[in-house]
């Protein structure tokens, strides 16, 4: 028999696992799962599998994992690019920078799928702040440069 | 549908208006008939879970060095035991 629980909350949440026995009428031992969420509803799903594995079936964990897919929703495979050549930087960005850094790739001929910008792309609004994410850093990427 | 508004899962008011540390929020305890326990993350630890004694596994993904044999969590979270 295989068990599953899956807890629904955004909310930050603490898992607690202790032993679990009782004595009563015979001897059971266990576990005790207990999941504490800081906000939000409660919603939690419980799965479970006792089927035989054979040649022709998945096996228990395999029917977990499907079993959950049907409540998070079923992968998608990978967009074909994801699959190539990425290069990420941590690092002062510009509009300028990023397609210098095209064209060098270009210039020594090694083929490049994804340029990725680390956080300073995003507009800065002080240390306090931090970041505003989905907006670009005004003074790095301009109409002019984007364009 | 349960709900905390307040958030009052940090602390409470103690009788002298002091604030205590408590553990609190939305929760539900499960049983399992085994010890085996797997699922949870993401972190720097072994896959069989562990018994957390006073210091839980946590579900909230964070982006902090690896720790080698710890329960803090990086990355990803998955809320499946």
């Amino acid at each position: 028999m295989t068990q599953a629980v899956t807890w629904i909350n955004a909310a930050q949440t603490w898992v607690f696992i202790d032993d679990y026995s009782e004595t009563s009428t015979e001897t059971k031992t266990g576990s005790n799962i207990n999941f504490v969420s800081e906000s939000g509803s409660l919603e939690f799903f419980l799965f479970m599998s006792s089927a035989k594995r054979t040649v022709h079936t998945p096996n228990r964990v395999q029917r977990m994992s499907t079993k959950l897919s049907t409540i998070s929703g079923f992968s998608p495979m990978p967009p074909i690019h994801t699959l190539g050549y990425h290069f990420s930087k941590w690092d002062g960005v510009s509009s300028d920078i990023i397609i210098q850094r095209s064209k060098n790739f270009t210039l020594n001929q090694f083929p490049v799928d994804v340029l990725w910008m680390d956080i300073n792309w995003a507009q800065n609004e002080g240390d306090r702040f931090g970041e505003e994410y989905f907006v670009f850093n005004p003074l790095n990427f301009t109409e002019d440069g984007i364009a | 549908m349960i709900v905390n508004p307040t958030d009052s899962l940090y602390y409470e008011n103690g009788a002298n208006g002091s604030e205590t540390d408590v553990w609190k929020g939305i929760g539900l305890g499960f049983q399992m008939p085994t010890t085996k326990l797997f699922g949870l993350g993401e972190r720097e630890d072994t896959l069989l879970l562990k018994r957390t004694n006073d210091s839980p596994y946590e579900l909230f993904a964070r982006d902090k060095p690896h720790r080698p044999g710890h329960k803090e969590s990086l990355y990803g979270s998955h809320p499946l035991v």
